[in-house]
C-alpha cells in the first residue's frame, strides 16, 4: 500500500545528485495513474470487507456477545438511522480538526524556521518544542476549555496542539539539511538570509516537510476529539452520549467515521505532497 | 529500461556532436551581444585550442597561504603549509594530489568560502576589479570584508541542482541572485546551455537527465554569470571515463572561447595533463607543491591527444612527482 508509505525523507532530495537511470521509467508511471490507484485501494477494501464479515459471523454465531462487540450490521444499522446526530458531528469535527491541522501547518514552519535561525534560539526554544509531544492532550484539554471562549476554539486548539510537533520537527530536519554546497554557492553569489531560505532552505525541506505533515493530519482529528470529550460537540461528544445508554453500534459508528475522517486527512496531503514533489527524485514522485 | 537508456545515451550523442559544432553555430550569430552583456563576440568567435584573443580571466595570488585546523581536542594540524603562486589571467591552471591533502581547501580558500589562517589571496580582475581574502581580524582587512568576488564561479564534485527546477531554471540561479531582469535571465541561461550543449533539454528537470547531462547543466549555471575565475573541485570525478572525457573537451573549448581563468582541481593525472596548461603537483597533507609545469603539449588537443608519447610523457612527469611528493 504504497499511498500510506511515508517514503520522503530528508535525503530524498539530496539522492537527486547521484546517477539514478530510471528515472525516465519512472516518470512514465506517474503519468499513468489511475491503473496503480485502483490497484492500491482494492486490497485494502478486501480485507476491511473480510473482517467485517468475520466479526459478524464471529458475533452471530455465540461466540461473543453483541454488547461487547456489535455485530458490522449493526453499526451499519447506526450509521443510517434517520435523523441520527453523526453526521452533523462528523461536520463539527472535520472543520476543527481541519482549522486546527492548518493552524498547526503554519505556526509548525513558522517555529522551525525560527528554531533553524541560530543555534542559540534553537538551544533555547527546542525543548519547549518537544512539550508539544510529551504533553497528555487529555490532561490539558480541561485548562484549554478554561483559556478558550466557545466550544470550537478548545477543539481546534486541542487539535493544533496534537498535531504540531511533527510538523516542527520535520521542518526542522529539513532545513537543517539543506545541501551544503548549494548553501555554498548561494553565499558566492552573495543571497542574503531570506533569500536562501525562500530559494533554497524552504523548498529544500518540502519532502521532510510533507512527511510531519501526513502524521499531522492523522494527529489533528484525533486531538480534535479529545478536545471534544471534554470540550463537547462534534464525534467526540456524540461517543459520550452514546456509552452510557449501552449503544456501542454507535460508539463503532463514530469511531469509523472519525477513522475515516483521519484517513482522508492523510490522503489529501499525500496528493498534494506528490504534486508539489513531482519535479523531486522519481522515488518521491512513485511512491508517496 | 533498455530503451530509455539508448535514448539518454543518444541524447548525450546529440549533444556532443552539437558541442563539436558549437563554434560555428557562435559564429553565425549576428555580431552584436546580448542586451547588458559586454561585447566580447570577438573572443567568443576564437576556435577551441588556439590562444584567445583577449584575456577575460582575472589573476590570482597567493601569498604565503596557511590553513591550520583545530579539532575537538584542541590539537591544531596543518591543512596547507604556507604557498605562495600565482595564476595568471586566462590561464587554465590544474591542481593535482592525493586524496586529502589540502587541495580542496585551497580552492575553497581562493573562492573565499574559507578563510586562511594566515597569508592572503588577491584576485586581480580585468575590469579593475581587486578583491582579496584575509585571515579573520588581520590588520589588511581594509573595510573590504572577505569573499567578495563578484565574478567567480565554483563547480563541486557533484552538480548540485535544485530538484525542483528545469535546467535552465538552475542555470538562471545566479543571475536571479543578482538582480538581473527575468528576460534577460532567460536569454543568457539559454545561451549557456546551448555552449554546453544542452540546449534541447532546457526544460527537463534533474531527474529527468543522466549524469553527464547534470553536470553540463552546473557547468553552465558556474558560466552563465560570466566569470572571471572559474574554480572546479574534482567535477566529474563521478562520472565514467567516457562521459568524463566528453565534459573534459566541453571544458577547454569553453575556456578557450572565453579567456577565464580555471583552477580546477583533481586527483586524476590523465585528466590534469589533459585539460591543463599548467600542472602543480601537491604532496600529501600538509600540502606543499612538489611540481610546478608547464604541459607541454598542443593547445589543440583532440581526444586521442592521450595516446601520443608526449602526453604519456607528461603524465610521466607527473607520476614520478606524486610518488616523489609521497615519500
Amino acid at each position: 500500500m504504497n499511498l500510506l508509505h511515508s517514503s520522503s525523507s530528508p535525503n530524498t532530495a539530496k539522492r537527486t545528485s547521484g546517477i539514478h537511470e530510471d528515472g525516465v521509467t519512472a516518470h512514465k508511471y506517474a503519468i499513468s495513474r489511475v491503473r496503480p490507484l485502483v490497484r492500491e485501494l482494492l486490497p485494502p477494501i478486501g480485507v476491511f470487507v473480510l473482517i467485517c464479515l468475520a466479526l459478524e459471523a464471529l458475533v452471530r454465531g455465540g461466540v461473543v456477545e453483541s454488547f461487547i462487540l456489535p455485530p458490522p450490521s449493526d453499526v451499519y444499522r447506526a450509521l443510517t438511522e434517520p435523523g441520527t446526530d453523526l453526521y452533523t458531528g462528523l461536520a463539527r469535527t472535520t472543520r476543527a480538526a481541519l482549522t486546527g491541522f492548518t493552524l498547526s501547518a503554519f505556526l509548525g514552519v513558522g517555529i522551525a524556521i525560527l528554531l533553524s535561525m541560530s543555534i542559540w534560539i534553537r538551544r533555547s526554544l527546542y525543548p519547549y518544542a518537544v512539550f508539544f509531544q510529551t504533553v497528555p492532550i487529555i490532561a490539558i484539554a480541561p485548562m484549554l476549555v478554561i483559556w478558550t471562549d466557545t466550544q470550537f476554539q478548545t477543539v481546534t486548539a486541542a487539535a493544533c496542539i496534537a498535531s504540531i510537533f511533527p510538523v516542527i520537527a520535520s521542518t526542522y530536519v529539513g532545513l537543517a539539511s539543506t545541501d551544503p554546497a548549494l548553501r555554498d554557492m548561494f553565499k558566492l553569489y552573495r543571497a542574503g538570509p531570506i533569500t536562501t531560505l525562500l530559494k533554497l532552505r524552504l523548498p529544500f525541506a518540502l519532502p521532510s516537510m510533507f512527511t510531519g505533515l501526513r502524521v499531522a493530519a492523522g494527529l489533528s482529528v484525533i486531538g480534535a476529539m479529545v478536545g471534544e470529550f471534554v470540550g463537547g460537540g462534534g464525534l467526540g461528544s456524540v461517543i459520550e452520549g452514546a456509552r452510557p445508554l449501552l449503544r456501542n453500534d454507535k460508539v463503532f459508528a463514530a469511531v469509523l467515521l472519525g477513522s475515516l475522517l483521519g484517513l482522508v486527512l492523510f490522503l489529501i496531503v499525500g496528493i498534494a505532497s506528490r504534486l508539489t514533489l513531482r519535479h523531486w527524485h522519481a522515488s518521491a514522485a512513485s511512491e508517496n | 529500461m533498455k530503451g530509455d537508456l539508448s535514448h539518454r545515451r543518444s541524447l548525450e550523442n546529440t549533444a556532443l556532436s552539437r558541442l563539436t559544432s558549437r563554434v560555428t553555430l557562435i559564429d553565425d550569430r549576428p555580431n552584436t551581444s546580448l542586451a547588458g552583456l559586454p561585447d566580447r563576440s570577438h573572443d567568443r568567435a576564437v576556435r577551441p585550442g588556439s590562444e584567445p584573443v583577449q584575456s577575460h580571466g582575472c589573476r590570482v595570488d597567493l601569498d604565503q597561504v596557511q590553513k591550520t585546523f583545530i579539532d575537538a581536542r584542541g590539537q591544531s594540524h596543518i591543512a596547507v603549509r604556507p604557498i605562495s603562486l600565482t595564476f595568471d589571467s586566462g590561464s587554465f591552471n590544474c591542481i593535482i594530489g592525493p586524496s586529502g591533502c589540502g587541495k580542496s581547501t585551497l580552492l575553497r580558500i581562493i573562492a573565499g568560502l574559507d578563510s586562511p589562517t594566515s597569508g592572503h589571496v588577491t584576485l586581480t580582475g580585468t575590469g579593475a576589479s581587486h578583491e582579496s581574502h584575509h585571515p579573520p581580524g588581520s590588520a589588511k582587512q581594509d573595510g573590504t570584508s572577505p569573499g567578495r568576488a563578484s565574478r567567480l564561479s565554483y563547480v563541486f564534485q557533484d552538480a548540485h541542482l535544485l530538484p525542483w527546477r528545469s535546467s535552465i531554471g538552475n542555470v538562471e540561479i545566479p543571475l536571479e541572485l543578482a538582480g538581473v531582469a527575468r528576460s534577460e535571465r532567460r536569454d543568457r541561461a539559454f545561451e549557456a546551455l546551448r555552449s554546453v550543449g544542452l540546449a534541447d533539454a532546457a526544460r527537463r528537470y534533474p531527474r529527468e537527465l543522466s549524469g553527464g547531462m547534470r553536470m553540463r547543466v552546473s557547468l553552465a549555471r558556474a558560466i552563465v554569470n560570466d566569470p572571471e575565475l572559474l574554480l572546479l573541485d574534482e567535477p566529474f570525478a563521478a562520472l565514467d571515463e567516457i562521459t568524463r572525457q566528453n565534459l573534459d573537451e566541453s571544458l577547454r573549448s569553453l575556456w578557450a572561447s572565453r579567456g577565464i581563468t580555471v583552477i580546477f582541481v583533481t586527483h586524476s593525472i590523465a585528466e590534469a595533463t589533459y585539460l591543463g596548461e599548467r600542472m602543480i603537483v601537491l604532496s600529501p597533507r600538509p600540502a606543499r607543491v612538489v611540481l610546478d609545469r608547464t604541459i607541454e603539449l598542443p593547445s589543440n588537443r583532440p581526444a586521442n591527444i592521450r595516446s601520443t608519447p608526449a602526453f604519456a610523457h607528461e603524465t610521466g612527469e607527473a607520476f614520478n612527482a606524486l610518488s616523489r611528493g609521497d615519500s
